[in-house]
């Protein structure tokens, strides 16, 4: 599925083959949207960066098809996803919630109402573990700034309407357990 | 409530969404891809030997010594059997003896120059002697003549001769020969009347 989801995103253009995009550029353009991606699934930044490693050696495997993907960002995207998902079967992302969630604590905060938070965000990011694939994905992709709902569309290979309703569940969903 | 659980959902994406990568994360990034980069194109250089080239070496190496030990074996066959064949020609003839041979050099060698001077191998000259002497000599030493004339004759193995030898045989033979040179010889003729000469 990932090898055909990545080649789907690679057609022919005769504009960009004249342009092939460098590399170092791509690591610089890109690593740190993908570094978040990885995070956000396996919620360890050591972890992260080697699914984002990975993602450039794999371009750099496929260079030569570099300059017929159409559309970079959401090819790059969809291989970090599907990378950290793989990543994710050898860590268990629940061990790592609470050095996680101690991580993206905000350092301004007072100390009461930081331990408050974690303890939120805990909740928060076992709920998300929960989620249904689909919607965990689009939730969280929505979750990064760089990424429009068009984009997500790609990368999941879905219609934009459908990513819309998928976010809109997964948040509706999230919220219910929560509450319990 | 509601709009705390809102609030923490948003928090807790908006924590992910500015996460920050590590330090140095794109240098690494950039150096694992240009030693990768330079390890794929020595992969692909044509001179570049295959990666099993130390058991290609192995294998003829394991197969050389291989086939020494057979050679060396085969060999030390053929030199265990010839000690047997000379201790049994020394007990079937104890005068005869092996003296052991000495390589001496070609300076101090007293015979004429030889193809390869380095070394040659000589015997001392009374064993050179005997050598030369004992075809002759050899198994019929102590024996009579008509003892040897029996061996030459076991030697020759001429079937008719070696028939003849029986006792038989040789009355046989000697009956024969009579006969023959009784043939000869007119038997006599019978004694005349005295009184038809008178």
């Amino acid at each position: 599925m990932d090898a055909i989801g990545e080649q789907s995103l690679t057609v022919f253009s005769a504009e960009r083959a004249l342009a092939e995009p460098d590399l170092g550029a791509l690591v610089r353009d890109y690593s740190g949207l993908l570094y978040r991606v990885a995070l956000s699934l396996v919620r360890n930044a050591a972890e992260a960066e080697d699914v984002v490693q990975d993602v450039f050696l794999r371009v750099l495997q496929r260079q030569r098809e570099l300059s017929r993907v159409v559309e970079i960002r959401p090819w790059l995207v969809r291989i970090t996803w599907n990378l950290a998902i793989d990543r994710t079967r050898k860590v268990r992302p629940d061990q790592m919630d609470d050095v996680f969630a101690a991580g993206l604590l905000s350092r301004d905060a007072p100390a009461d109402e930081a331990i408050e938070d974690a303890g939120r965000m805990r909740l928060v990011l076992k709920a998300i573990e929960r989620l249904p694939r689909q919607e965990r994905q689009a939730l969280l992709l929505s979750a990064m700034e760089e990424l429009s709902n068009a984009e997500i569309a790609v990368v999941m290979d879905k219609s934009e309407s459908r990513v819309r309703s998928l976010i809109f569940r997964a948040r509706t969903r999230l919220r219910e357990r929560i509450r319990d | 409530m509601q709009d705390k659980h809102d609030t923490a959902i948003d928090k807790t994406l908006a924590a992910l969404t500015s996460a920050i990568p590590p330090e140095g994360m794109e240098a690494r990034i950039q150096q694992r891809l240009l030693y990768r980069g330079m390890e794929t194109t020595s992969a692909r250089l044509p001179w570049r030997p295959a990666r099993g080239w130390w058991l290609g070496m192995l294998t003829g190496a394991v197969a050389a010594t291989l086939l020494c030990c057979a050679v060396l074996f085969m060999l030390r066959g053929h030199v265990a059997v010839k000690p047997n064949h000379a201790e049994t020609a020394a007990k079937s003839s104890p005068a005869t003896e092996f003296p052991a041979i000495t390589p001496v050099s070609a300076s101090s060698s007293a015979t004429a120059p030889c193809a390869r001077p380095a070394v040659i191998r000589q015997l001392p000259l009374h064993v050179q002697h005997t050598q030369t002497e004992r075809p002759q000599a050899h198994g019929s030493e102590g024996l009579t003549p008509q003892e040897q004339q029996l061996v030459r004759l076991a030697h020759v193995a001429n079937p008719q001769q070696l028939a003849n030898l029986s006792f038989e045989a040789r009355a046989q033979l000697d009956q024969q020969e009579i006969a023959a040179f009784q043939k000869f010889f007119t038997p006599p003729p019978p004694p005349q009347d005295p009184g038809v000469n008178e």
